[in-house]
């Protein structure tokens, strides 16, 4: 899906959060995951930075695990810091599409 | 700076991922604060891309907008901050431009010095060297090892083969600019580092032709060098070389003190040591194809090894290829400084060689197509000598003696002495050896009138436990008619020796 790249900020970030909730994933399986959801764009050039940024905020749990073929591997996975960095984003998610929806079907009279 | 891991991991990135890893490093290096966090996103980043190149994956699709992904990460990081000594500079500056402002004439026509280049990268593969360009440049000059190869309009060029010395050479580039511009007076060079396929190779991995002497190895790798090593499990004599489609360029020999030393193809290859090899293709590569490296090991005969320049027997095992032609003619011609040495023969190729009885006990006694060695198509020689044993030749270097007394200088060294009967029919005639310092005896055996050399025990003098050494005191050979008798002594400074011939009664 090619989205406009406004539009995705924000929301992918989000998304990732989501995968790391689970299992410990590594930047190419997280890659992967998110192009399998549909983000066929999504590429470790947009993971990485963001990545850095959200370990930076103390959003992850980070495990390094020896690789066969290089270097060592960097695994992440939801803190509890992160968990509540989604939550927080999956409301202003629900309301944000709430919003988007009433506005499609021209409801804001019921919401006002 | 980056630390060693990570450059380690930036060599190991090649076209845009390098160029993407370049770019990235100089960002945050410049712009942003915190060098160790840094170094540790680096480290991050550089694995990412090694794992997606490793993974055959295209650039474009890892890192679609590689400007967009380094502008998001340096806003990860603090900016950096103006420094003390950038303030002062700023300083300076300002109060320069005061002093303009006061009527110091700056001329608009003085030299400008162009920066110099950095970041020079170089391709392994393509064999391309490139750098950032530099502003006002026109031209740039390319220095390999200190020498101008070639000039170039662009930020490129193709560096050709042959210009490396030992897989590394040293590349230099000097922008040169028209007008005021002129070239930098310091200009930072890069030691390039080849990264060439490597193979070691034992005897095993050499196929045996049919001719015994002969050996080969080959291996396809898409690469124009590869570095061998050749790791002999037995010494020997003899030649590497390679075939019409590649080259051998260099050859060293690695002894366990791990100092290297430069070789020729041709060499007394021994087993404590390891011969590092360099081979080149003729062609340059020019499609993905790999190329085909090949390697013929040449193994001397023994009579074709002592009949080199400086021959010797190496302590331990020596290995040579089996010549039956050889004849008792051709042996008699040769022989060596002492008899501590076992020869054993086989048929098997060198790489299964399994050690078979030690057949013969000295060397003028060996002989080729007897029951013991039928069918032979290798010979292994172990010597329990303490040093190499230097080869002797029958025919030069030996002194005769005759009917009168004689007193012979004896160089230092070894020296064959020979003394055949004199023909008197019936009689047995005797030798008589002294000399004014001891002389170690080496081997001491005699031919009968065919050539060949009949059991030697029985004929010497020198009694089993008696040290072989001939000194002042007199020591006596027996000599039968149409026998000559064959003494190799070493003499640890000059000496003289007396010599004489008598018939025994």
């Amino acid at each position: 899906m090619g989205t406009d790249a406004q539009l995705n900020k924000g929301v992918l970030e989000g998304c990732v959060l989501k995968l790391l909730e689970g299992d410990f994933l590594f930047s190419a399986e997280i890659v992967e995951r998110m192009r399998r959801c549909g983000f066929s764009d999504f590429s470790e050039g947009t993971l990485y930075p963001m990545l850095l940024r959200l370990e930076k905020d103390g959003c992850f749990i980070v495990a390094r695990k020896p690789s066969p073929n290089g270097p060592p591997k960097k695994y992440y996975k939801l803190s509890e810091a992160g968990r509540q960095k989604l939550d927080t984003f999956f409301v202003q998610w629900q309301e944000l599409s709430q919003s988007i929806a009433n506005v499609f079907s021209r409801k804001e009279d019921d919401h006002a | 700076m980056l630390d060693k891991r990570n450059q380690k991991l930036y060599k190991s990135l090649r076209g845009e991922y390098r160029r993407y890893a370049r770019q990235l490093k100089a960002t945050l290096l410049d712009c942003c604060k915190g060098k160790d966090e840094i170094n540790e996103t680096l480290g991050d980043v550089f694995s990412m891309l090694a794992e997606a190149q490793g993974a055959g994956r295209d650039f474009a699709d890892v890192i679609p907008d590689p400007a967009a992904s380094i502008r998001e990460t340096a806003l990860c990081f603090p900016a950096r901050t103006m420094r003390r000594n950038t303030a002062f500079v700023l300083l300076l500056a300002g109060l320069a431009v005061l002093l303009c402002a006061c009527g110091i004439t700056i001329h608009l026509t003085s030299p400008i010095e162009l920066d110099a280049v950095h970041d020079i990268d170089y391709n392994t593969e393509q064999r391309i060297a490139s750098w950032e360009p530099v502003p006002h440049a026109t031209e740039y000059q390319v220095y390999v090892n200190r020498k101008l190869y070639t000039t170039t309009t662009l930020n490129w060029t193709e560096i050709g083969r042959g210009m490396e010395t030992d897989d590394t050479f040293y590349l230099q580039i000097v922008p040169v600019g028209s007008g005021r511009y002129q070239s930098p007076t310091k200009n930072a060079g890069a030691i390039i580092e080849l990264d060439y396929p490597s193979v070691t190779l034992y005897f095993r991995d050499f196929d045996p032709w049919q001719d015994p002497h002969w050996c080969s190895w080959q291996g396809y790798y898409t690469a124009e060098q590869i570095h061998v090593t050749i790791v002999p499990t037995t010494t020997f004599y003899g030649r590497i070389q390679t075939d019409g489609d590649c080259v051998l360029l260099r050859a060293h020999e690695i002894p366990p003190s791990g100092e290297r030393t430069p070789v020729e193809g041709e060499h007394l290859f021994r087993a404590e040591c390891s011969y590092e090899l360099t081979v080149a293709t003729r062609e340059e590569i020019d499609d993905g194809n790999a190329n085909l490296f090949s390697l013929e090991l040449y193994l001397y005969d023994f009579l074709e090894y002592a009949k080199t320049e400086h021959p010797v027997l190496p302590r331990g095992m020596m290995l040579f290829a089996a010549d039956l032609s050889c004849d008792a003619e051709n042996q008699r011609i040769y022989t060596v400084e002492n008899a501590q040495f076992q020869v054993s023969s086989s048929p098997l190729y060198l790489g299964g060689w399994q050690e078979s009885a030690w057949t013969y006990r000295v060397f003028p006694g060996v002989k080729y197509g007897d029951a013991a060695s039928y069918n032979a198509r290798y010979l292994l020689m172990r010597s329990t000598a303490e040093t190499d044993t230097q080869f002797q030749m029958e025919e030069t270097s030996a002194i005769s003696a005759s009917d009168e007394p004689q007193t012979v200088s004896l160089a230092k060294g070894w020296t064959l002495l020979r003394a055949e009967h004199s023909g008197a029919l019936g009689q047995d005639e005797q030798i008589t050896i002294s000399a004014d310092r001891t002389l170690r005896v080496g081997t001491i055996y005699y031919r009968d009138e065919h050539g060949t050399v009949p059991e030697l025990t029985d004929q010497i003098s020198f009694s089993a436990d008696e040290a072989p050494l001939i000194d002042a005191s007199a020591k006596s050979f027996s000599l039968r008619e149409n026998q000559t008798l064959y003494i190799i002594v070493y003499a640890h400074e000059e000496s003289e020796l007396q010599l004489q011939r008598a018939t025994q009664f």
